[in-house]
């Protein structure tokens, strides 16, 4: 077996550490993020404000904090919602008649072709700017990759063995799905699961960036760096700390993603080998 | 004879486990030996230490193989290596993908060919595979030249890698497993066909294989190799009308089973490498084997039975 | 052959078929209807009467559907209520800056994978291998509107190498055109090198346990030679077909770099159309990008067809 996915460590490092900053924001932040100070705006670092403060004279770190709870508790609901339709749509057109099924999946061929942030955009277009729609338009722009993986890897476990022998014994469908395939699949839809995490934050900031998605005066990393953008010519270290922090957990969860797959891979390996 | 090829005392190993400890083997000019061994024993590794196609994670760690005088495994610059490998023919395991896919066989077989040779011309190239496939009993040799891989069957496929092979003059034509994954018919006319050319002047073959009866039909000479060492060695008929180790008798027996018999066929090796411990001192067929002595766990000893016929077991 | 074309191209039309119904349903369940935003707060109620009619708004569900699909065949998309012009019109204007876009950025995307995940491949394990995919995995985290901050700081404030102005087209000046598209195709191409590189490394992986690839190293076939007319020719399809689908995506997702960069691109003029829920523009922009999507696949996949000889004579894999 592989000693240990590197991967699999650093990911859970920064991914701790990003659970860390968004749960401590509910018991302290150093000052309130919404709070003005026009006379102290756009400072840098200083043991006052120790990641300086914004063009309102709000505390960075504060924001960064809040922002971050809002970017994990959104990409959090939004990816489950979007993986738990994605499975019982997969599911539902892997089980019933062939034709609707592969119908169902053209139709997923084609949500898959579009950008998503395409798709998220047209949900805001008929939603409406906000945090739910957001939210919304996001876990639809997951469905997709879920509803393709589930309905592949049902259509490879329904003819393993121990499926048609459930079959045979006469368990109803239902049955098998929840206590069959689904544990038997859950390797791979834990690691989908994780790194989709890190593209919906990535999705749910885009959308704050372009002022679609939760409204002021809340924050959100995507806002902050969206206000930071006037200032990028004149002070561009507005830009920095709220960057820094998007990036260090969008990469946490895609190493974490891709050290779980390394690991199950390696489980795997040393079963069979 | 003047020695063409010779492994001494070769080492290899993967992250795991050692796979060649200490293969010794020699191979003369115009002669045809074969190694023999269940799968899993190291002999396609063996082939794999001569051409330098070992899998990413084996290396060799001890030993050296010697071609014609010239260490191959120390061979370093493209040139001298390019001259070395041109020297030697290669046919691989019959598989769907030895071919390449994109390319007509008229491609294939040329195309290295015109590297070795830079004077040559396409069409001479052409000419030339035309003439080495009719001369492997190719009947419209020009109309396989302009096909696809996949529009060939398997035994087209083995005799096209053996024509492709046979490009360049080689001194030695080195062979995986000719006759596996083939139907019985089309082993017959592999068979024929290497027993013709083991025939051939100046051609000196080193085939693997667990196929006995092929072994039989066109080997001089035969190595037995187990668990990553040769354990017996002589003349075809030494190995074949006196065996000596165990394990030696036990193969013979096994090939000369109908099919239906081979229920009690001994354990894969596979399952056992982990098992067997490949540098220990010890007979590494111990655990399976019928007649061992209390000293067989502590070393092996060798029996010389002929100038050509040598055992490691103390039968 | 002829019949894996035909039975390809008819599933492209189906999937065509399928999309434009799914925008259309959609696009009616935006709130507030065209002619609403099309006369404006101060409309009186006879002109919305009168936009209405335009818009065949006053029709019935079936036959607004049918006059749907009607105008698409003949790429009318109607008018746009926010800026009062041709859809098509609009569109035709803009589509050349997001093409430049995304045509360039998947090209240095494809020749940067290509040349470094073959590389990668070759020495696996080794450190090239481990440091591009490192520098690829962060770079590939970044949301591209932070990367094209960090870069507008470096390149534009710090370093003073690239003016980002107005986008200039390449009939006026090809330095002008370069210069303003630089830095967006760059930052494109960044997030889409990720994707990209893996797939080459892993089926250049692949490739060198294939047998062929042994025995043309040990037939002496040079070492380039061997990774270019065999390697990468048998490996590159994968990555192809990804390029082109994702060629086909970025045409209608760089609404964010063409924002940040100020160009008049296809992106921000769908940002505009949904701030301005102006239905028209929205529904001709989804159905125009989910054309370029499924012809783009299309395409990729009939050119890939045809590259292949065993597919070529033995008329197709099974679809």
């Amino acid at each position: 077996m592989r000693k240990h996915s590197v991967s699999f460590i650093i990911g859970i490092v920064l991914v701790a550490f990003a659970f860390a900053l968004a749960s401590a924001s509910l018991a302290f932040m150093p000052y309130d993020p919404e709070e003005m100070d026009i006379y102290n705006r756009l400072q840098g670092p200083s043991p006052a404000h120790l990641l300086g403060t914004d063009h309102f004279g709000r505390d960075i770190l504060s924001r960064i904090m809040s922002g971050s709870l809002v970017a994990l508790s959104g990409a959090l609901a939004s990816v489950m919602i979007g993986a738990l339709s994605g499975i019982v749509l997969g599911t539902i057109s892997a089980l019933s008649p062939r034709w609707i099924g592969s119908m169902l999946q053209r139709v997923i061929d084609a949500l898959m072709a579009f950008p998503t942030i395409l798709i998220a955009l047209v949900l805001v277009a008929i939603a409406g700017k906000g945090l739910l729609p957001s939210v919304l338009a996001i876990a639809l722009a997951m469905v997709p990759v879920f509803s393709r993986l589930v309905y592949t890897m049902m259509l490879e476990t329904k003819e393993k063995l121990y499926v048609k022998a459930a079959v045979s014994y006469g368990s109803g469908w239902l049955r098998i799905v929840a206590f069959h395939m689904i544990p038997s699949m859950a390797s791979r839809l834990i690691t989908q699961f994780t790194s989709s995490i890190g593209s919906a934050i990535l999705l749910e900031s885009s959308l704050s960036f372009l002022g679609l998605g939760i409204q002021p005066p809340s924050s959100s990393l995507g806002m902050m760096l969206s206000e930071a953008r006037s200032y990028v010519l004149t002070y561009p270290y507005q830009a920095i700390p709220s960057g820094a922090v998007l990036l260090i957990i969008v990469l946490g969860f895609n190493l974490l993603g891709d050290g779980i797959s390394e690991v199950f891979a390696g489980r795997r390996r040393v079963r069979h080998g | 004879m003047a020695e063409l090829l010779s492994f001494r005392s070769l080492y290899a190993s993967d992250e795991r486990h050692a796979i060649l400890a200490g293969l010794t083997l020699h191979v003369d000019r115009g002669e045809t030996v074969a190694i023999v061994g269940e799968s899993g024993c190291g002999k396609t590794m063996s082939i794999g230490a001569l051409l330098d196609i070992l899998p990413d994670d084996v290396s060799i760690t001890a030993g050296s193989i010697a071609f014609d005088g010239e260490d191959v495994l120390s061979c370093r610059g493209k040139e001298r290596k390019a001259r070395l490998y041109s020297r030697i023919g290669f046919v691989p395991q019959n598989t769907s993908d030895s071919l390449y896919p994109l390319m007509t066989v008229s491609e294939v077989m040329t195309d290295a060919y015109m590297h070795n040779h830079p004077d040559a011309g396409r069409r001479q190239a052409r000419e030339r595979a035309a003439m080495l496939l009719s001369s492997l009993g190719i009947e419209d040799a020009g109309r396989v030249l302009s096909l696809y891989p996949f529009q060939l069957s398997g035994g087209m496929k083995q005799r096209i890698n053996i024509a492709a092979a046979l490009m360049d003059d080689i001194d030695l034509l080195v062979a995986d497993e000719p006759t596996s994954a083939l139907d019985i018919h089309i082993r017959r006319q592999i068979e024929a066909l290497y027993a013709s050319l083991s025939g051939r002047e100046g051609l000196a073959m080193l085939v693997v294989s667990h196929d006995l009866g092929f072994v039989h039909s066109i080997a001089d000479r035969v190595y037995v190799m187990y668990a990553g060492r040769i354990i017996e060695e002589g003349m075809r008929d030494e190995i074949f009308s006196d065996p000596v180790h165990p394990y030696t008798k036990a193969l013979i027996e096994l090939s000369t089973m109908k099919t239906r018999d081979r229920a009690h066929d001994l354990p894969e090796l596979g399952r056992l490498a982990s098992a067997v411990d490949r540098e220990s001192p010890a007979c590494a067929f111990l655990p399976r084997c019928c007649c061992r002595r209390e000293s067989c766990a502590v070393s092996v000893g060798y029996a010389c039975l002929s100038d050509t016929h040598l055992v490691r077991c103390v039968l | 052959m002829g019949k894996y074309i035909a039975k390809r191209i008819l599933s492209s039309l189906a999937v065509m078929a399928i999309v434009s119904l799914v925008a259309f349903a959609a696009l009616e369940l935006i709130p507030g209807n065209a002619a609403l935003v099309a006369a404006g707060t101060e409309g009186s109620s006879s002109a919305v009467a009168s936009l209405s009619a335009e818009f065949g708004l006053d029709r019935g569900f079936g036959e607004r559907l049918l006059l749907y699909y009607r105008n698409i065949l003949s790429f009318d998309f109607g008018i746009s209520s926010y800026f009062g012009e041709n859809v098509s019109t609009l569109i035709g204007q803009r589509l050349g800056v997001t093409f430049s876009l995304a045509f360039f950025s998947i090209l240095l995307a494809f020749i940067f994978s290509v040349v470094l995940g073959s590389a990668a491949a070759l020495g696996k394990g080794r450190f090239l291998d481990i440091f591009s995919r490192t520098v690829v995995q962060i770079f590939s985290s970044m949301p591209s509107f932070w990367l094209s901050l960090v870069f507008l700081i470096i390149f534009s404030s710090m370093l003073h190498l690239v003016d980002v102005g107005d986008y200039v087209s390449p009939a006026v000046s090809i330095t002008g055109y370069i210069s303003s598209i630089i830095l967006p195709v760059i930052v494109l191409a960044i997030g889409e090198t990720g994707p990209l590189l893996r797939l080459v490394r892993a089926s250049m992986l692949r490739v060198r346990n294939e047998d062929w690839y042994r025995i043309g190293k040990v037939r002496g076939i040079p070492r380039i030679r061997l990774m270019t007319a065999y390697a990468l020719r048998y490996a590159l399809p994968g990555p192809l077909t990804l390029a082109g689908s994702e060629l086909a995506k970025l045409l209608g997702g760089t609404a964010i770099v063409e924002s940040i960069f100020a160009l008049p691109g296809l992106g921000r003029l769908f940002l505009t159309a949904v701030e301005m829920r102006d239905i028209p523009l929205v529904g001709g922009i989804v159905i125009f990008v989910s054309f370029l999507v499924v012809l783009m696949n299309l395409l990729t996949d009939l050119s890939l067809f045809l590259s292949n000889p065993a597919m070529r004579k033995a008329g197709g894999m099974g679809l």
